[in-house]
């Protein structure tokens, strides 16, 4: 790990880096392929089925994984939530990780893109194609899943532009750069050097979502 | 004769008109006399029918079944049938019901008929190219073709 700044520190591991990059691309290629017609509904189906891995993976990862990447070090109160953004543009404090609001940023952008690709699974296009699940509940329930999975995407692409618009914000009302370390996984300015955990704890979580998440569909289509 | 041809003129005129509003009145009893819930049963039974025909085709097509070229062919020649009694279900809308049809339909009426057009060209030429022998691969293609169209009216005019 070579070190970027003058006291740079490590804040980023490389899984929170993969599984962050990885999901914008998987639901850039979903978008994509959901625009392109019948003949790229493989595409949409695998870039679904990896917006599911790696969301369950973060889920896991944030139970289990690095410091900073952890619900419990970035979740706070009400309290310090509306402290943090009373002092918002004065404030000099660098979070080691996710500041106050950043924390529960992060989990509306899990949670959302996860009933998204989630309910994808039950959809159906009356034409042709199926989510694997679909089997598995009624075609009134299809049907509703369909409609939520079609519709919650504006909040998806809402969601993604408030995201990138506050980075935008951090970086031009308080000089703050979030891009690069989230790149690098290098910080500059933070106190400490946070927790990193083992890679092989990543690859056995990676690993074992990969499985429950084949063994589920090879359930369904049997 | 000026005079008589004035008349034969008008005479022609006037039969003409009167067999227009006739065909104008047959092209409406197509549809005529429905309930507003009739057209939308009717229309929806419509595409009930071309779901339930292009289903197997589909599963064909995805290799989920053995391709059939009989089953294929009676079934793409169902669709193209029934492809063109659809609109009829729609004239003089919107109407109210259970209906998953979207205003857009009658505020773009041309354009939806020409999807609708689109839609009984390609399920035409499938049937065609069924019945022809054509090529699995080409079939297969032609079906994607057909699918697109479904797709893409669904993706305008029929609520998610
Ligand atoms: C030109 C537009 C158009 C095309 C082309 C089209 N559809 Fe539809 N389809 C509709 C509309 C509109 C509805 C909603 C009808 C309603 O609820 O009033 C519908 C409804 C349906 C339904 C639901 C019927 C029900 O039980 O309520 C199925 C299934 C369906 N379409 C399948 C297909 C398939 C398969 C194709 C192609 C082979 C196709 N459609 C092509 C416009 C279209």
């Amino acid at each position: 790990m070579g070190v970027s700044g003058t006291n740079a520190v490590y804040v980023w591991d490389l899984w929170v880096r993969l599984f962050h990059w990885g999901l914008a691309a998987a639901m850039a290629l979903a978008w994509y392929s959901a625009e392109q017609g019948i003949a790229w509904q493989q595409v949409h189906a695998w870039s679904g089925y990896a917006v599911i891995v790696l969301l369950a993976f973060r889920l896991l990862w944030g139970l289990f994984g690095s410091e900073t990447a952890r619900f419990s070090q970035f979740l706070t109160g009400p309290r310090r939530v509306l402290n943090y953004l009373r002092h918002w543009r004065h404030g000099a404090s660098h979070s080691i990780g996710h500041n106050p609001i950043g924390g529960w940023a992060v989990v509306v952008l899990l949670a959302v893109p996860f009933v998204q690709a989630a309910s994808g699974l039950f959809a159906t296009d009356e034409i042709l194609f199926s989510g694997p699940l679909n089997p598995w509940v009624s075609s009134s329930t299809a049907d509703a899943l369909t409609s939520l999975h079609v519709q919650l995407f504006d909040l998806v692409l809402a969601l993604v532009i408030v995201h990138v618009a506050a980075i935008g914000a951090y970086r031009l009302f308080r000089g703050d750069r979030l891009v690069k370390p989230m790149i690098t996984g290098y910080k500059d300015s933070v106190s400490y050097q946070p927790r990193i955990a083992p890679a092989h704890r990543a690859l056995a979580l990676l690993a074992g979502v990969i499985a429950v998440f084949a063994a589920l569909l090879a359930a369904a289509s049997a | 004769m000026r005079e008589r041809g004035g008349k034969l003129f008008s005479l022609l005129a006037l039969s003409s008109a009167a067999v227009l509003a006739a065909g104008g009145a047959t092209a409406d009893r197509g549809a005529g006399g429905m309930s507003d819930e009739d057209k939308i049963e009717y229309r929806k039974a419509v595409y009930k029918v071309i779901g339930v025909n292009f289903k197997p085709m589909g599963a064909m097509v995805k290799g989920k079944i053995d391709y059939d070229p009989e089953l294929f062919a009676r079934n793409a020649q169902r669709v193209a049938d029934v492809s063109e009694m659809a609109l009829e279900g729609f004239r003089g809308g919107p109407h109210q019901g259970n209906t998953e049809s979207l205003d857009a339909i009658w505020e773009e009426w041309a354009d939806y008929r020409q999807g609708t057009e689109r839609f009984q060209e390609q399920a035409q030429e499938l049937a065609s190219a069924a019945q022809g022998g054509a090529e699995w691969p080409q079939l297969k293609k032609q079906f994607i073709q057909v699918a697109d169209t479904c797709k893409s009216c669904h993706d305008d005019y029929r609520e998610d």
